[in-house]
This record gives C-alpha cells, sequence and structure tokens, in this order.
C-alpha cells in the first residue's frame, strides 16, 4: 500500500515538472493552512492591541502587527481561508454552468453548438470586474455579489476551452462506435467525452481559480467584496496601504501570498492540461552542456533522459 | 438482411446531391457481401444509414425482419439494434476511446448488453405475469411494437439468458456472480477470438500497432453478438501483410459464428478474399449485383471492368504515356 502511494507521488511529480511540482506543494500548504487555520495560527486574527501598533517581526509576532495590533501572521493564516473561498465557488459555479452547457452544445452540433458558442463569446466581451462593479452597485459590498457576477464572467472563461475540446471527442469514431452499441447520450459524454477532455477542463479550472482569486483580492482592495473586519488577503493590502512608505511588510506579506498562489494555480494549471515548457529551450542547452563533455557521457545522458 | 429503395439525398443548393440513389440488395444470415465502388459512390453513406448514424431520405431497412429505417426510440430499442448489426470503421486509431484498455472497452459492451437482456427479461417476465392474472389489453400492443420480447432469438443466445430463470426482484445483473462469471468467460473468449494476448489487452489504445487496434475494434462488435457485421474500409489502413492477418482473422469468425459481413472496400482482391456476392456502386446507383466470382471475373459493365483493372498483378506495367 504504501509503495503504492509513493509510486502516484513519483508518477505525479513526473508529470508535473519540477515547477509544477513545487507550485503543487506550495498550494496543498496554503491549503492545509486555510483548513487547519485555527491550529496554524499563532494568535486569534482579530484581537487588537494598540499598544502593540506597527510593532516589527519579533517573538511573539512573527511577522508584526498592523495599525490596530493585530498579529500579521495570524491574519495571513485567516485569510486563506476567505481568500480562497471566494475563487472556490466562482470556479464550481462556472464549471457547474459551463460545462453541461459546453457538453451539451458540442454532442448536437449545428445550431444548438452556434447558439450556445455565440453566447459564450458574448459573455467572454464582458469584463469580469466590471459586471462586478455593477453587481455591488445593484446589492450592495460584500462577497457573495461580486462572487455571483465573476462567476458569470468566468463561465465562457472555461466553458470555450470545453467546447473545443469536446467537439474534437465528439467527431471521433470511437463515439459513433458507442453510439452504435446503443449507449445513451449521457453515458457517452459522461463516461468517455468527458473523462478524455478531464486534464483540460481541470487544468482551465485552476487557471480560472488563479484568476478569479486575483479579482476578488482587487475588489476586496477597493473595499467591494470582503469587508474590513474580516481577514483576507485583500482587505489586509488595503488596510495598510497608507503607511506603505515607511511600513511596508503588512502590505507586502498578503501581496506575495496572493502572487504565489496566482503563479502557482497558472503553471499547474497548464501542466494538468498537457502544455509543456517549451521543449527547445531545454534541449538546447543540454546540447551545449554535453558538446563539451566527453561522447561516453552524452550517451548516457540520452539514456537517462 | 434486407434493403430496398434506400436514398439518400444531402441538401444543398440544386435540389441537393444524391449521394445513394435506390440501392436494394438482400444479404441471407451468415452471408458476405461486398460492396465496391471508387472514393464517392456512396459505400460509406449506405454503411451510415444502416447503423443509424445518418438517416435515410427514402427507402427501407431491415435486419432479422425488424426495420430500422426510421430512428430507434430508447434505449432498449437502440440496445436491440445494436445485437442486430455492428461496424468496424476505417480509421483504428480514432476508433478507439484512448482512456480505454482493450480489455474495459470490450468489457462496458458485455455489460451494456447483459444489464439490457436482464432488463429485457424482467420487463418481459413482469408482463407474463399481469396478462397470466388477466388479460390486460394495454400489454398486447406495447409488446408487439417493443423489441424486448422474450422470444427474440439474438437475446436468448446470450451467455446470460440464465437470467430468464432469475427471480424478477433480483436488482442488477452485476450482483449475480454467475453471470459475472459468463461475462468474464465471454470476455475472455472473444480477446481470444481476434487474438490479442493477455498483455495486448491490458494496454491502451496509443501502445497498441494499427492492427492490433482493429482486433479490438472487432472484438467490440462482437461483444454485442450482432447478426451482421459492417466493415467499412476495415482493413484499407493497414499494411499489407497486417490486412492478410485480419482478413484470414474475418474468414475465421465467421466459419465459427455464422456471423454475416457487408463488407465495403475500393479493393477487390480484398472483396475476393471474404465475400459471396457482391454489388458495384457507381455515383449511388447499383451498375452491377451478383455471385463474387462472376462480377469479378467475368464483369459486365466497363466501370467494373475498370476497377478490376486498376488492381496491380503480378506481371502488371504502368501504362505507357
Amino acid at each position: 500500500m504504501r509503495i503504492h502511494i509513493l509510486g502516484r507521488i513519483a508518477r505525479a511529480r513526473a508529470s508535473l515538472g519540477p515547477a509544477g511540482t513545487v507550485a503543487a506543494v506550495f498550494l496543498l500548504l496554503v491549503l492545509l493552512m486555510a483548513v487547519l487555520a485555527p491550529l496554524v495560527a499563532p494568535q486569534d486574527p482579530n484581537l487588537q492591541s494598540l499598544l502593540d501598533a506597527y510593532s516589527g517581526p519579533s517573538g511573539a509576532h512573527l511577522l508584526g502587527t498592523d495599525g490596530l495590533g493585530r498579529d500579521i501572521a495570524s491574519r495571513l493564516v485567516y485569510g486563506s481561508r476567505t481568500s480562497l473561498l471566494g475563487p472556490t465557488l466562482v470556479v464550481a459555479v462556472a464549471l457547474g454552468v459551463g460545462v453541461p452547457l459546453a457538453l451539451l452544445a458540442a454532442w448536437y452540433g449545428g445550431w444548438v453548438n452556434a447558439v450556445v458558442a455565440r453566447v459564450f463569446d458574448l459573455v467572454y466581451a464582458l469584463p469580469g470586474l466590471l459586471l462586478a462593479v455593477l453587481a455591488v452597485a445593484l446589492f450592495g459590498p460584500g462577497l457573495m455579489p461580486a462572487v455571483v457576477a465573476l462567476s458569470i464572467a468566468y463561465i465562457p472563461f472555461l466553458a470555450r476551452i470545453v467546447l473545443a475540446a469536446a467537439r474534437q471527442q465528439r467527431v471521433s469514431p470511437y463515439v459513433d462506435a458507442l453510439a452504435v452499441q446503443g449507449f445513451g447520450v449521457v453515458r457517452i459524454t459522461v463516461r468517455h467525452i468527458l473523462r478524455n477532455i478531464g486534464p483540460v477542463v481541470l487544468g482551465q479550472a485552476a487557471i480560472a481559480f488563479g484568476y478569479a482569486l486575483l479579482d476578488l483580492a482587487s475588489l476586496s482592495y477597493l473595499g467591494l467584496a470582503v469587508q474590513a473586519p474580516t481577514a483576507d488577503w485583500g482587505v489586509m493590502v488595503s488596510d495598510s496601504n497608507a503607511l506603505l512608505q515607511g511600513y511596508w511588510l503588512p502590505v507586502l506579506a498578503p501581496g506575495v501570498l496572493i502572487v504565489c498562489c496566482v503563479l502557482s494555480l497558472t503553471v499547474l494549471g497548464a501542466r494538468i492540461s498537457g502544455e509543456r515548457p517549451q521543449p527547445y529551450l531545454r534541449t538546447r542547452r543540454r546540447a551545449r552542456t554535453t558538446a563539451r563533455t566527453q561522447p561516453a557521457a552524452v550517451d548516457q545522458n540520452g539514456a537517462a533522459a | 438482411m434486407s434493403v430496398r429503395d434506400l436514398t439518400k439525398i444531402f441538401p444543398g443548393r440544386g435540389g441537393g446531391h444524391k449521394a445513394v440513389d435506390a440501392v436494394s440488395f438482400e444479404l441471407e444470415p451468415g452471408g458476405a457481401l461486398g460492396i465496391v465502388g471508387e472514393s464517392g459512390s456512396g459505400k460509406t453513406t449506405i454503411a451510415r444509414m444502416l447503423i443509424g448514424l445518418e438517416s435515410a431520405t427514402a427507402g427501407s431497412m431491415s435486419v432479422l425482419g425488424r426495420d430500422r429505417s426510421r430512428p430507434a426510440r430508447g434505449a432498449a430499442e437502440r440496445r436491440a439494434r445494436a445485437r442486430e448489426l455492428q461496424i468496424v470503421f476505417q480509421d483504428p486509431y480514432t476508433s478507439l476511446d484512448p482512456s480505454q484498455s482493450a480489455r474495459a472497452a470490450v468489457d462496458e459492451v458485455l455489460r451494456h448488453h447483459a444489464a439490457g437482456a436482464a432488463r429485457a427479461a424482467r420487463a418481459d417476465a413482469s408482463t407474463r405475469s399481469r396478462s397470466r392474472s388477466g388479460p390486460d389489453p394495454r400489454s398486447a400492443p406495447t409488446k408487439a411494437t417493443g423489441p424486448t420480447s422474450g422470444s427474440d432469438p439474438a437475446i436468448d443466445t446470450r451467455p446470460d439468458a440464465d437470467s430468464n430463470t432469475r427471480p424478477v426482484t433480483s436488482p442488477s445483473t452485476n450482483a449475480d456472480p454467475r453471470d459475472a462469471r459468463a461475462r468474464q468467460t465471454r470476455l475472455e473468449e472473444l480477446l481470444d477470438q481476434v487474438g490479442l494476448t493477455e498483455r495486448q489487452s491490458h494496454a491502451r489504445p496509443r501502445d497498441l500497432s494499427g492492427g492490433q487496434r482493429q482486433r479490438v475494434a472487432i472484438a467490440r462488435a462482437l461483444a454485442a453478438d450482432p447478426a451482421v457485421l459492417i466493415l467499412d474500409e476495415a482493413v484499407s489502413a493497414l499494411d499489407v501483410s497486417i490486412q492478410a492477418q485480419i482478413l484470414n482473422l474475418l474468414v475465421d469468425i465467421r466459419a465459427r459464428t455464422g456471423i454475416a459481413y457487408i463488407l465495403i472496400s475500393h479493393d477487390l482482391a480484398v472483396v475476393r478474399q471474404l465475400c459471396d456476392s457482391a454489388l458495384v456502386l457507381r455515383s449511388g446507383r447499383v451498375i452491377e449485383q451478383g455471385s463474387c466470382a462472376d462480377i469479378l471475373d467475368n464483369p459486365a459493365e466497363d466501370y467494373t471492368r475498370a476497377l478490376r483493372a486498376a488492381v496491380p498483378v503480378p506481371g502488371w506495367r504502368p501504362p505507357q504515356h
């Protein structure tokens, strides 16, 4: 059993590559941090202590405190909860609406495909942030209006890729062969088409998650999504924004976390959906290094690769 | 199998394009019919209409006396039709699900039809018990039009036909270990029949050669235990030595199971090796029809002669220009 798990990890590492593995491990740690927040966080994230305001990193406060004397490390840990919850909802809703529509359009083709594809194009033309600002104007600031608006905006981002991939499967003769065996539409679509395009869907969802995280952080920074006392990375940046020049850690720490998460999700998403880092760059570098070594070593390198 | 005045017109400008024009033929149980013609003569369109992937503009088709001119209604009818007629496509590289091993692909079909047979048997048993408790006027017409009647020989010859004797209340075929064992036996039998080794049967399509993939496609088609198998240019994409292997395999399978073939090909040598009768298509019309030997040895039509002359034989020289 243990060997089985280790083998799976080794295979995952091989298919993700070094950058993808680092990204996956980082994201796992962030996820773990969010789930285990009460255990990980050194203090209550909302505990104020004006006497300790603007203290630098110390034993008591690993990353120092903000203007209200709240522990920044603890706020980062708890902030991961709200900062990850929003994008999770956005991606879940966008997938839930977009994927069935895309599969439907891919199966029936013809005018169904044309109508669905044009609707996706139309929604794709709407900027997500603008839609979110509109939703906030209508329903007031808060996480939910922003999430709903972004979900709508992210449907085409996911569904257009799914539609193209599913369409390619649909016209494959194996789908015809299954239909001739008497399998129904739903079964062929779910068990065969969706399974074959799974990596594409998953990869695109990871990338969308990253962008949604960034969008929600921007909205929270502007005060349109998550509201002030709640710990959230975007809110934390805006809280300490004014003092950036003299006292940068409270702004930089959540900012770095946001950037690292988005970057990791983008790298991981690209790897999952089957994109490989430009291989010619690697072979060129290898060719240059091997040219300097002995011919025997070239053979070994070739065999090892 | 019987086909009458089958016609397909693809809509387009000027009344559309008549791809298939009033084609008729008969196929005896266990027979083998070759359909030959050049590219665009309507061969594949006929195949697609027969298997229901394309609707016919006019004409009728039936297998084992059951009509298949109109689209199938409902899961049971789709399944019943699958057991009448199966197809092996030309391109072995795209006709298999890339994420399924040979074994999984064949097993999926076996499960599908076993579950269908069990459901049909249950429906039939309940219909019978209902008519025993008192004549129900509605049950008679449903039974007559439904494709799931228990007297269907295609269903009764299945290895899980013993499901008829099981209690009506049994929830699923998979729950019965006897059915699982019968299916396993049938799976091994099919893989063995098409000559796939144990190792090949566990491989994904991308790790198999074209010939091996075509063997998988044949096994998957045979898993439905069809009365007729359409081979749509099924060996054209393979190189000559593999072609010969697959053709021998097909001859062998026919001798063993009594399945009927419709072989669609532009290659007269292939048709000659496998078929009893043949028809020659040109621009969607049948221009010659009869026994295979007659047509290929003494063609009455210039077109057939031209097709025949296009086959390179030993001593053949390219025409001098």
